[in-house]
């Protein structure tokens, strides 16, 4: 190989790109690793000494040689050699190979070893040369590390995320409850814009059978958004159990969200409770798009705009948990969707799918409502992604309650459980004025062990006359003010401020279940404090009050005494016994 | 989504364009984050009349602004709010946190 290297200028200075740099040479020729070393040294680098091509490999691959040069003077075996090697490698560090060709190389030979090496020098080489070449591979060599180490993070975050996803998924999985009879009347479509969706929609029954229905669409979209929206689902579930309404449950919501999520995180969302005996939805929309109520034909027969901040932004004295009732005459749909799809961006990339697409999709008979929404939506945007989460949910309004399914168990065909029990508990004004009623009254269903398909009607009868034994006896509160202008208001007001005062008074309740005539009955005694009220005169009173203004006092005495089997007051009203049959008897 | 930021008297116009989105993040924080601790700026306002489209997180990131500028004491304005901007704004109820002009 001619390898004829100038002599070194005088005050020649060590560039420190390449100090310390280690570089590897290839070739059985002592007088060109000689001349090779100098050149080396003069730029600050070290020749390394290696005996094979596996040596090679392995001292570079430890990151101890940045640089293998190869001498073409015996073939190309040795590159070769090299490049395969360097395949099937795993180096620490990037190093570069290149080849030297000697000065009557062509053109075709660099192109034969095309692939094999990362550059390839032509012999005689320089000092300045050698030292130019050696730093931009040095370079090279940095940003490629750079890039491969950025990698290998990139690929560590998404194993992570997935990770975090899949258990997520999994979690929330969990969390969701399903009520056979509520998911009768729900269709719905979620698409999240993620793995993880940050809308969540719910049905559930209450005890007294609302149906308690839930969109909720945290701030953003993947795992962020729907870690968001989990204490939503779970207060929701959770409350809707214990017979809470809708005001109190977002109450709870916003407040949970509040204390848990940071300033600029927060859930739009619709907490909506139908019933379908007295035919009365409520809602509250902080934040989601208008809320439609769809008539047979998809008519909109009413609509609720947001009227609230979303939850999780206002502290619990600037929240606003105030609904709005509609009373529906004919079976009805209610439809619910989160700005994922209002906001959807159509083909064109500049109009949104908004409310007169979604008016045009749902015209038309019930049954495919959902799907034509959703085709209409995936014609819309030509099938690309959405942006964001989005859903839809629809909740069938019905004239009447869905009926339980009959099971079919040994007190229901009639024989009579052996062992029968009392419950017997007082409640005097420490505990009274803690009492929240609806929970109070489910958690006693519960207690008691009534079957599910009798709990609706004893929920019904239990809340409704401890709620008058409460009210009117020990409170002493006036029917009449109901009457006056503003005297929901009034009533609500004054019956917060007589509670919170109570130093005396009680509630007797006795609950038991007791065979009668080959049947299975259970009878709820409850005796007030107060001076006694005029029975007759508040059945009048709320009967006239009409459906909707009825459901504060939950179903109405009419409706208790539609279910008891008896039903008497005593003592001017300070007594009352109920009775409500479990099993039939002969 | 791009930031100018313009002084008038003690009010701090900072006027975005574009698509106000997650991705805008960083870029709003930083148009913002020196102007909450000068003591010659009042208020600030926030011109969204070339803004395309504003999602949740950008409604995050106005609700952060506010906590900050509200600790201390500057006031947030919302200004030039249009077409679905306004839209979005309308359905969060922002009018009832911010001075929207």
């Amino acid at each position: 190989m001619d390898l004829t290297s100038p002599p070194l200028p005088a005050g020649h200075a060590v560039p420190e790109e390449a100090a310390g740099a280690g570089v590897i040479l290839i070739d059985s020729d002592l007088a060109v690793r000689r001349d090779l070393q100098v050149m080396l040294e003069a730029n600050g680098a070290r020749l390394l000494a290696v005996s094979c091509v596996a040596e090679a490999v392995e001292l570079a691959d430890r990151g101890e040689a940045a640089v293998v040069l190869c001498a073409m003077s015996e073939g190309d075996g040795a590159l070769r050699a090299l490049a395969e090697r360097r395949l099937d490698s795993r180096p620490a560090c990037p190093w570069t190979l290149v080849a030297l060709v000697p000065a009557s190389a062509v053109e075709a030979d660099i192109e034969r070893l095309h692939g094999l090496a990362d550059d390839f020098l032509q012999l005689p080489l320089s000092v300045g040369w050698l030292g130019a070449r050696l730093r931009m591979y040095l370079r090279m060599g940095a940003y490629v590390e750079r890039t491969q180490a950025q990698r290998t993070m990139l690929m560590r975050h998404q194993d992570e995320a997935e990770e975090e996803q899949r258990i997520a998924s999994y979690l929330i999985s969990r969390l969701e409850r399903l009520d056979p009879l509520a998911e009768r009347l729900m269709h719905a479509w979620v698409s999240p814009a993620h793995h993880l969706s940050g809308d969540v929609v719910a049905v559930a029954r209450s005890p007294d059978d609302r149906i308690n229905v839930l969109l909720a669409d945290g701030t953003g979209h993947g795992l962020a958004a729907a870690i968001s929206v989990l204490p939503v689902s779970e207060v929701f579930h959770r409350m809707t159990d214990r017979g809470f309404d809708i005001a109190s449950i977002v109450t709870e919501m916003n407040r949970k969200l509040r204390s848990c999520m940071p300033a600029d995180r927060f859930v739009a969302c619709v907490a909506a409770s139908i019933d379908m005996r007295d035919r009365v939805i409520e809602l509250w929309n902080g934040g989601c798009p208008p809320v439609m109520l769809l008539g047979s034909d998809g008519s909109m027969e009413r609509i609720w705009r947001s009227r609230h901040m979303a939850l999780g932004i206002l502290d619990d004295k600037d929240f606003d948990s105030s609904i709005e009732r509609f009373s529906y005459r004919e079976q009805s749909q209610l439809m619910v969707v989160s700005d994922g799809l209002s906001e959807a961006l159509g083909q064109d990339g500049k109009h949104r799918f908004g409310d007169r697409e979604l008016l045009e999709a749902v015209r038309g008979e019930a049954a495919p409502r959902l799907s034509r929404v959703v085709s209409r939506l995936q014609a819309f945007t030509g099938g690309r992604a959405l942006e964001d989460d989005a859903s839809v949910l629809l909740v069938d309004c019905l004239l009447e309650p869905l009926a339980e399914p009959v099971v079919e168990t040994p007190a229901a065909t009639g024989s009579v459980r052996t062992s029968h029990w009392a419950l017997e508990l007082r409640l005097g004004p420490t505990q009274l004025r803690k009492l929240t009623l609806a929970p109070f009254a489910s958690s006693l269903v519960e207690q008691l062990g009534i079957p599910r398909s009798l709990r609706s009607n004893v929920y019904c009868m239990l809340s409704e006359l401890l709620a008058n034994a409460l009210d009117y006896g020990v409170l002493g509160l006036d029917p009449a003010v109901l009457d006056m202008p503003g005297g929901r208001e009034r009533f609500r007001d004054d019956r917060a401020a007589r509670l919170a005062g109570l130093s005396s008074g009680s509630l007797w309740i006795k609950a038991a279940v007791e065979p009668f005539g080959g049947g299975e009955y259970l009878q709820v005694e409850i005796e007030d404090s107060g001076t006694g009220f005029d029975i007759e005169g508040l059945e009048a009173r709320l009967a006239g009050l009409g459906a909707a203004d009825a459901v504060r006092r939950g179903r109405g005495l009419e409706l208790v005494r539609s279910v008891c089997t008896e039903l008497r007051f005593d003592q001017r009203g300070r007594r009352v016994v109920a009775i409500i049959a479990l099993s039939a008897g002969r | 989504m791009q930031t100018r930021v313009s002084v008038i008297n003690e009010r701090v116009r900072i006027s975005l364009s574009g698509r106000f989105d997650f991705n805008a993040h960083r870029t709003f924080k930083s148009a913002y984050e020196g102007q909450i601790g000068s003591s010659e700026v009042s208020a600030i306002e926030i011109d969204l009349g070339n803004v395309d489209y504003l999602d949740s997180a950008a409604l995050g990131m106005l609700l952060l602004l506010r906590d900050q500028a509200s600790g201390a004491h500057k006031t947030v304005i919302l200004s030039n709010c249009r077409g679905v901007v306004q839209q979005i704004l309308d359905i969060a109820n922002f009018k009832k946190l911010f001075t929207i002009q």
